[in-house]
């Protein structure tokens, strides 16, 4: 699979801002401070799915409510954000 | 315009300067690499699409020496990766120009990554478009950026190529 990232700034972006734009692109990609582990996880859970390829795997996370949690392995975020697109969108 | 005079002189302490950063980033001497820089300093990696196309974001961008040892201290303390080595390498330095006391060069590399279980992938080549200050005898990088060939990264670059 390929990602393609692209970045966006504004015409009207002054130097200061073009900069920290430019920065913030640290955070992203195949070097990104956030996303460098979820690569990781991502290669061991494709080279551990490659030896069971007819088994099925749910991690539900505490089903499918969107309650705060102790901690921050936690999906209520996520799952409100879709809760409320949904409601938005009339699905 | 290049001078054959200097050029003939800077050329072995440009290679020097290249085998001592392949080394240091080779041996995992990480907290070395930001030493090879001068102050300000720009570290961009990019492919030769993006630089072409004159997009200014890079895959990694460091605008100045601070942000080099944050990228250090997040590859020791922070980032969750897979264990892995490079071995670069790197060309002879091309001068390709000289003015107010700076140089620019370039050079071409190649880069095999080691994965933590012996595994060799041909990681990246590319070239690095330098701009080299000498700073009371010692070679400086005032710019890197190192312009990959392909167009698509692996997932994992975390070692600075």
């Amino acid at each position: 699979m390929e990602l393609h990232w692209t970045y966006f700034g504004f015409e009207d972006d002054d130097p200061a801002m073009e900069r920290r734009r430019l920065k913030q692109a640290n955070l992203v990609g195949p070097a990104g401070y956030v996303s460098m582990e979820d690569g990781c996880v991502g290669g061991f859970v494709q080279r551990g799915a490659a030896a069971a390829g007819d088994h099925v795997s749910v991690v539900n996370m505490g089903g499918d409510g969107a309650e705060s949690q102790e901690t921050r392995a936690t999906e209520a975020s996520v799952r409100g954000f879709w809760k409320a697109y949904r409601r938005y969108m009339g699905y | 315009m290049v001078t054959a005079a200097p050029a003939s002189l800077l050329q072995p302490r440009l290679a020097q300067l290249n085998a001592d950063y392949a080394r240091a980033l080779d041996d995992d001497r990480l907290e070395d690499w930001p030493g090879f820089f001068g102050d300000p300093c720009l570290y961009v990696i990019t492919t030769a699409d993006n630089h072409r196309q004159g997009h200014a974001a890079g895959v990694i961008y460091a605008d100045s020496p601070g942000m080099l040892h944050d990228r250090v201290a997040a590859l020791r303390e922070a980032n969750v990766y897979e264990r892995h080595t490079y071995r670069h390498l790197v060309g002879l330095p091309a001068i390709v120009g000289e003015s107010d006391g700076l140089v620019r060069a370039e050079t071409p590399f190649l880069v095999v990554r080691i994965m933590r279980d012996g595994r060799m992938d041909l990681f990246a080549t590319g070239r690095y478009l330098d701009v080299v200050v000498d700073a009371h005898g010692v070679l400086l990088l005032r710019e890197r950026r190192v312009v990959c060939d392909g167009n698509r990264f692996d997932t994992l670059l975390a070692i600075p190529l």
